[in-house]
């Protein structure tokens, strides 16, 4: 997440991933914040779409 | 990951033909392909010809074929700036089997990178990053499932 917010700052983050807790959890560590966020089955997984600024 | 899964990605992302998009674990390039076929408005699944619904009685072959085309023309053959890193070779090279299928592999670039490390990163500045970095698990249909499924 650090190199992304010092290589591309600015820029809008869309992510897929099932480590929702986890990924929150970096986010607020580095300043950044959920724009919009979707539930999604993906399979049998809970998984979660993120869209952040960078 | 489902093409539509990455479309829909785009979509939250509102990405459009004028941005510039880089996967940074681009795998088999879904997003990427799906990105290119947004940005040279090409129909979602345009290649497919098995739909359920040509199954219908009242299902028109010539009609859906004139639509089709008539999407299909309002098409573009743009090169746009959309970018994907993989980190291992054979990964790289499955992608671009996939993008050449799609016909999309001039204008997606693939570059051989670790997403963790931006020195092997594109110099160009991006408008959007979209990603699905790999869960550590497969996606399979549970057993359980497939019984209930079975049973119904």
């Amino acid at each position: 997440m650090k190199t992304l917010k010092d290589r591309f700052s600015g820029s809008i983050l869309v992510l897929i991933t099932a480590a929702c807790r986890k990924f929150m959890y970096v986010l607020e560590e580095f300043g950044l914040d959920v724009l919009e966020e979707r539930n999604v089955l993906h399979g049998n997984l809970n998984v979660k779409i993120f869209k952040c600024k960078i | 990951m489902k093409p539509l899964l990455a479309l829909a990605m785009l979509e939250l992302a509102g990405y459009d033909y004028g941005k510039t998009l880089i996967d940074l674990m681009c795998g088999g390039a879904t997003i990427l392909i799906e990105a290119a076929l947004k940005a040279r408005n090409i129909p979602h699944n345009y290649l497919r010809r098995d739909f359920s619904f040509t199954k219908i009685n009242v299902f028109d072959s010539r009609v859906f074929e004139i639509f089709r085309e008539n999407f299909l023309s309002q098409s573009n053959n743009g090169v746009y700036k959309i970018y994907g890193i993989e980190k291992f070779e054979h990964h790289r090279e499955g992608a671009k089997i996939n993008c050449a299928k799609a016909g999309v592999d001039d204008t997606v670039f693939l570059n051989l990178g670790d997403a963790l490390d931006y020195r092997t990163y594109p110099q160009e500045s991006f408008d959007m990053i979209a990603t699905n970095p790999p869960y550590g698990v497969r996606m399979a249909i549970k057993h359980g499932l497939k019984n209930s499924i079975h049973s119904f």
